[in-house]
């Protein structure tokens, strides 16, 4: 969920004040959860709570910036997908998706149930 | 910005200092900052009197984290010997000293203070890679944070997308990491004051020693390219394109133009001082540029009443080799997408048509992140008064330097130009 400002502008996260026009006339409004990497890394060198959670030299962290369908620009851990380029389609994958780990990517159509 | 930026009254840079920057386990951040502090005092002519200095801004960004320890400015005003006189301590990430130079000279400009001293520090090396990794990402947004990001992985990204966009690749960021590797061997305070080839010959000569497989390198690229010798961090980041963990610590006297004389016969001047803010990856303009150093930079020509083409060399924030790359358009040295060509051709190198980064860089002096802003201060500091040795910039006429300091993803920059004017 984001929120759309009376001036137009779409934001996610969602915003109590625009930064455009600095107006407070926000409704929520559904993003949806489709886009294509704007930029991505792969990191071998992760700090002591990733490694904790199994990311290393060994099992990369893949991160990226996702540019949503909807507009606003995201950053989240993306998995399975083997070619990481700018350019990728990616949807969110909700099963893996939590308030701690924020939004997880996965090439688009590779689709978990709640995605389809 | 509507009208000309200015100072109320001049600045003048009367004496800079550091010390050596490296990884120093018997040293913490008092002995650090006195050992610039002495090469500080070496600067000025004649005895200079820290009892003359009315007040500090010392920039420091993560000691609360990595030595367990706040509230540095009343140390240091302790150490120095200068209580009471008030020290305030700035934080903004890495750009904390660059904050500190530009407040300093607010207070002089002012007419509040004449003598003010600046500087920085910062105590890194106590911890693993990956806990400085983790305390510096601190400053990335909670959004950056909570994906995982390190500032490898920010940087990697960011060296993704600019890939993406300009073509440019691996090649070009080796040609960056070269370049600071060459003029960090004439740095003797520099970190990592090895070239490249000299590691290259003193790798295989060990394993001639050794008996092993004597590696067979055709060049400084090739070397670069060896995933054994430097391998992946944040791809598409290698070790050699990040700044290493760094002890460190820089300070700097500003004074009242017109007292100026009175500390050196060769002052510079505060020609521009410039500060902006940013957005973090998923909210900034572009992936490729920082909105925050082209704002700090259009206040700080505006000031000077300069161009990029008039700045004679510049230290700019390279934490990592694609850094180097972006801030070299944001300051308009070069245009959008071009940076990446420029570096590969040579444009940057010290006899180039702008040397940047003579000290060795981030990359190679160090990269102690509360002391960098004042530290390539100290940089210009020597370029321009002729006294940087091995390294120093040719031709006798140089008389404009500009510093760049970033923090965090672009969330801070700090731009200063100084003048050599006699």
């Amino acid at each position: 969920m984001g929120t759309r400002c009376s001036c137009g502008e779409l934001h996610l996260p969602p915003r109590a004040l625009c930064p455009s026009c600095h107006g407070t006339d926000l409704a929520w409004e559904e993003t949806g959860g489709d886009g294509r990497l704007v930029a991505i890394t792969r990191m071998a060198m992760v700090s002591p709570s990733m490694a904790r959670q199994g990311f290393g030299s060994e099992n990369p962290l893949c991160v990226g910036v996702v540019a949503l369908t909807a507009g606003p620009r995201v950053v989240g851990q993306v998995v399975e997908i083997d070619h990481l380029t700018p350019g990728t389609a990616v949807s969110v994958d909700w099963s893996r998706s939590c308030p701690e780990a924020g939004l997880v990517f996965m090439a688009s159509g590779a689709g978990s149930d709640l995605t389809e | 910005m509507g009208k000309q930026p200015r100072l109320s009254r001049g600045v003048a840079l009367v004496a800079a200092g550091m010390s050596d920057f490296g990884v120093w386990p018997g040293k913490d951040s008092k002995d650090l900052f006195l050992e610039a502090f002495a090469d500080l005092r070496d600067s000025a002519d004649g005895e200079l009197d820290p009892g003359e200095i009315q007040a500090a801004y010392i920039g420091n960004f993560t000691n609360d984290v990595f030595v367990g320890q706040s509230h540095w400015g009343a140390i240091l005003a302790d150490a120095l010997g200068i209580v009471p006189a008030p020290v305030t301590r700035t934080e903004g990430a890495c750009a904390s000293s660059g904050i500190a130079f530009r407040e300093a000279c607010f207070a002089i400009a002012s007419g509040f203070y004449d003598v003010v001293l600046v500087g920085g520090v910062e105590d890194m090396s106590k911890r693993s890679t990956a806990e400085v990794a983790e305390g510096l990402a601190l400053a990335a947004t909670p959004d950056e944070r909570r994906a995982g990001l390190t500032f490898p992985g920010v940087f990697g990204a960011i060296a993704s997308a600019y890939f993406d966009r300009y073509g440019a690749s691996r090649e070009h960021l080796a040609a960056v990491t070269i370049k600071s590797h060459l003029n960090a061997a004439d740095n003797p305070r520099a970190q990592l004051g090895r070239s490249i080839r000299e590691m290259m010959d003193s790798k295989a000569r060990r394993a001639r020693q050794q008996g092993r497989t004597v590696p067979e390198w055709k060049d400084e690229r090739e070397f670069l390219g060896d995933d054994v010798v430097n391998p992946v961090v944040a791809e598409p980041l290698h070790l050699f394109d990040c700044c290493p963990i760094s002890d460190g610590a820089a300070c700097l006297l500003l004074v009242a133009e017109e007292r100026a004389s009175q500390f050196n016969a060769l002052p510079l001047f505060v020609a521009g001082i410039g500060q902006g803010s940013g957005r973090g990856l998923q909210a900034a303009e572009e992936l490729t540029s920082f909105e925050a150093t082209r704002a700090a930079a259009a206040e700080a020509y505006a000031m000077a009443g300069v161009n990029a083409s008039d700045i004679q060399l510049a230290e700019v924030h390279d934490c990592f080799s694609i850094a180097e790359i972006l801030h070299l358009e944001d300051l308009g040295f070069f245009a959008a997408g071009q940076g990446a060509a420029a570096s590969l051709e040579g444009r940057t190198q010290r006899d180039g048509e702008i040397p940047v980064n003579t000290s060795g860089g981030l990359k190679c002096k160090g990269h102690p992140v509360g002391a960098t802003g004042a530290a390539q201060i100290v940089e210009l500091w020597l370029q321009l008064r002729q006294q940087a040795g091995a390294r120093q910039v040719g031709g006798n006429d140089l008389r404009l330097g500009l510093a760049h300091n970033l923090g965090g993803t672009g969330g801070t920059s700090t731009v200063t130009i100084l003048e050599r004017r006699d």
